[in-house]
């Protein structure tokens, strides 16, 4: 059995976890788990996960949007607020059981690095940790917006490659309804 | 533009998750994947057994009083959002869907106003056959689907964030 050598980068991995849904972070935790990462730390509120971080370094932030009191967007603005802070880099991953547009706009403008729609499927909680940890981006520090830089290399299309407006429009065409996951990482992008 | 406005700074910041390259590969990628749903699915049914506690109380809440219901409408969208979450993570979409429209009435009570008791006590109402053991075939659910989408867009109260 090959896993205890093959899943030793995984398990270096500290994490923090914000969300007031204890159920559903004993569903992160245990994906996590399943990935080999056992330092998880756990919290129900962002008041906590303050706390954690003023005095903790951690290696990602997964938040929920939605919480009573303080929710996600603002904890993730606070993250982004100190650039004394070790963790004002971090990688922030957002998490958010209804996705429509303007919650994932808001979590991108306020520093997420992604959002992922609940319930989290494990394939792509990684997918998007291995993209992190695969990806050079730079940081953007600035009075309007922080948070990792969102200008890509653009290049011309292909030969026979549709043009993306039409997708486009009909993704804005009904901003209110839920985004699939494909459409949420298009607006990362 | 001012010239106190702090300047932008743009740098590489430290890549902390890049210590997970070195172990990570396709074969990896699927063990990794594979084991955490099996870890799932084992706390899965656990974690199911409260969604119908959570359904119970939610519709005895929107079956208060009128200025009660009002009074409580956080809880409601917060038990709504707990509803969802467990139900998908269970597989039932139906009471998802239900859970749903309940959130959405609270989002559009505290985003635009829009409030309307007995709409929210339909919905309840509508979760509330959803569990009670009566045979509801596809067609009927999506009929309750259709027909509580109807309602919330006719209110006002569709999600509209």
């Amino acid at each position: 059995m090959s896993l205890p050598s093959t899943r030793l980068g995984l398990g270096a991995v500290e994490p923090l976890l914000v969300d007031d849904n204890g159920q559903s972070l004993e569903i992160i935790t245990a994906i996590l788990m399943g990935f080999g990462i056992n330092k998880a730390t756990k919290c129900g509120s962002a008041a906590e996960a303050r706390d954690l971080l003023s005095s903790r370094i951690f290696d990602v932030v997964i938040i929920d949007c939605e919480m009573p009191g303080e929710d996600g967007f603002s904890l993730a603005q606070h993250i982004r607020s100190n650039p004394q802070s070790a963790n004002f880099t971090v990688p922030i991953l957002m998490m958010s059981a209804v996705t429509p547009k303007s919650k994932i706009e808001a979590a991108r403008d306020n520093g997420a690095n992604f959002t992922i729609a609940k319930p989290v499927s494990p394939t792509t909680l990684l997918e998007r940790m291995l993209w992190l940890a695969q990806s050079n981006r730079m940081f953007i520090s600035d009075p309007g917006y922080t948070g990792p830089d969102r200008r890509f290399h653009t290049a011309p299309l292909q030969d026979g490659v549709s043009e993306r407006r039409d997708a486009d429009l009909a993704l804005t065409a009904k901003p209110e309804r839920a985004l699939s996951q494909n459409e949420i990482d298009g607006l990362f992008t | 533009m001012s010239s106190r406005r702090p300047p932008t700074i743009t740098f590489m910041p430290r890549n902390r998750l890049s210590k997970i390259l070195p172990t990570m590969n396709p074969k990896v990628f699927a063990e990794c994947v594979e084991n955490a749903e099996k870890e799932v699915e084992r706390i899965a049914p656990i974690l199911g057994e409260s969604t119908e506690g959570d359904v119970q109380s939610l519709i005895r809440l929107c079956h208060q009083r009128e200025d009660e219901i009002f009074g409580q409408c956080r809880e409601i969208g917060w038990l709504a959002l707990r509803i969802i979450e467990s139900a998908r993570l269970t597989r039932r979409p139906e009471l998802a869907e239900a859970a749903k429209g309940l959130w959405e009435m609270i989002e559009a009570l505290s985003e635009r106003g829009v409030w309307h008791t007995d709409a929210l006590r339909l919905h309840a109402d509508a979760l509330q056959a959803l569990t009670s053991g009566a045979q509801i075939g596809a067609d009927g659910i999506a009929t309750i689907e259709r027909e509580l989408l109807r309602m919330r867009a006719a209110i006002g109260a569709e999600a509209a964030h």
